[in-house]
């Protein structure tokens, strides 16, 4: 097991052998917060549950304020994201499209000509970063194993091209209306991403021209299906924190040592809740969130409603995944919360865990 | 509960359902995971990798990042590419 409470100076070179940000991104905190983390910690690698957490990483104005690492997990160890993988794919969806000057009101149809046929309405990029393309899906992993679409798409012969897949279902509802979480809106995003390069050699080192490498994020690994395409639902893996690199891009609004690398805008809108979320009565952990650009919001839809979690503050947003894979992000804190762990049965409190952890950070100073 | 579900799967095996080959698939796929891309233990990925329903067996060749699942009278495969594509499924049959 290793545990570091203090943050370590961390000299990095990025995949392509091309010097990383500066070493010491994090700042090396002088102070030890054991005492404010005890109860995060007590909640994060309980020793009762049948679950298991393999990383914590939180971190206050780039200060580290705790690092735990366990079950043979290291500082340098890869982590699934699983789900949380659909917002770093949203960040590149709309970088690419930002690039190509399309607006986000662009047709799925102009890659996936099929659904012309499907959809009684054209469904646009934005449709599906709200998951709300009205197409047929079924989520849901263990405990649906029968009827799961999320399933084929990893595990059948429909893992040859999962967005083909996507685009071969009927619609159930009109584009907008209907919130629906689908690994398949994310993968059909990304193959509609892989069509916009005529150079596929230009598509397959887009992310770390674009994103991992001017980020500094070293060793990520993205897994891609039959045709290609990144499997934006579910296979990223890296560093908490290289996760942690990715969630202060969105702090820092886009901007990264000055230079932009992913429009503030489409930030901004990517934490608006999308109207189909506010719409639809969401059932599971989730039903309480509203929904941007492929990130869980706190917000609530309107005043007459609860937040998901009630003690945090409307402004966080989180990218959740399998196994109770967590990252939170607090902006009135400066603060990132990450958390990897081994949980599929899905019995991890993230609300309790993160409640914790909000109060804790909330006594802890930092400098900027 | 297990019981149960074991009997589903006999009758889904008897009858085609698409679903089977899952069960080798997916134990491949995330085993050849854990194992190459993340570097954890043979025991830890075992477990991990393992759904309610176990493979009948499995193999791995460490020097060429390959692994092997059976299950249900399926084999599936999955192969290590490298660090930045991980790892690639591959689906046979009997």
């Amino acid at each position: 097991m290793i545990f570091i409470l203090i943050g370590t100076s961390n000299a990095q070179v990025s995949q392509e052998g091309l010097p990383g940000p500066a070493p010491g991104l994090w700042t090396e905190s002088t102070s030890s917060f054991e005492r404010q983390m005890a109860a995060q910690e007590s909640i994060a690698f309980s020793t009762k549950e049948k679950w298991s957490t393999n990383a914590v990483l939180i971190i206050k104005n780039k200060t580290i304020v705790f690092e735990r690492y366990d079950n043979g997990f290291e500082l340098d160890t890869p982590q699934r994201l699983w789900s949380i993988s659909k917002s770093i794919s949203s960040a590149l969806i709309g970088m690419r499209w930002k690039e190509l000057n399309l607006g986000l009101n662009d047709p799925i149809s102009t890659y996936y000509p099929q659904l012309k046929d499907n959809s009684p309405k054209p469904i646009s990029i934005k449709n599906l970063l709200h998951m709300s393309s009205g197409i047929d899906w079924n989520e849901g992993y263990e405990s649906n194993p029968l009827k799961s679409d999320v399933v084929r798409i990893l595990y059948s012969d429909k893992r040859a091209d999962m967005a083909t897949y996507k685009a071969s279902l009927p619609s159930r509802s009109l584009p907008g209306q209907r919130f629906y979480y689908s690994s398949g809106e994310t993968n059909l995003l990304m193959g509609a991403l892989s069509k916009t390069f005529q150079d596929p050699k230009e598509h397959e080192v887009y992310p770390w021209a674009k994103l991992f490498n001017p980020l500094g994020m070293t060793d990520v690994t993205w897994e891609r299906d039959g045709s290609g395409t990144f499997i934006g639902s579910s296979y990223i893996f890296m560093k908490a924190r290289d996760l942690a690199r990715f969630s202060l891009l969105y702090l820092q609004k886009g901007l990264w040592k000055e230079k932009e690398i992913l429009d503030k805008d489409y930030i901004r809108d990517s934490l608006i809740p999308g109207p189909a979320s506010c719409l639809t009565h969401q059932k599971s952990e989730t039903q309480f969130f509203s929904y941007g650009h492929h990130w869980w919001l706190n917000k609530k839809c309107s005043t007459k409603e609860r937040s998901a979690f009630v003690k945090l503050p409307g402004s966080t947003f989180l990218a959740l995944g399998h196994h109770g894979q967590t990252l939170a992000i607090f902006p009135e804190l400066g603060a990132i919360v990450i958390r990897f762990g081994a949980d599929k049965d899905g019995n991890f409190d993230r609300e309790l865990w993160l409640n914790e952890v909000f109060n804790s950070l909330k006594e802890i100073k930092v400098e900027i | 509960m297990k019981f149960q579900l074991i009997l589903s799967l006999i009758l889904l095996t008897s009858c085609k359902h698409p679903i089977i080959p899952v069960v080798a698939a997916s134990f491949a796929k995330e085993y050849c995971s854990c194992r190459f891309v993340v570097g954890q233990t043979e025991k830890y990925c075992k477990s991990y990798a393992s759904q309610i329903v176990s493979v009948s067996s499995f193999s791995e060749d460490l020097n060429n990042k390959y692994v092997s699942a059976a299950a249900f009278g399926h084999l599936a495969s999955s192969q290590f590419i490298n660090k930045k594509y991980g790892c690639d499924l591959i689906i046979e049959k009997f």
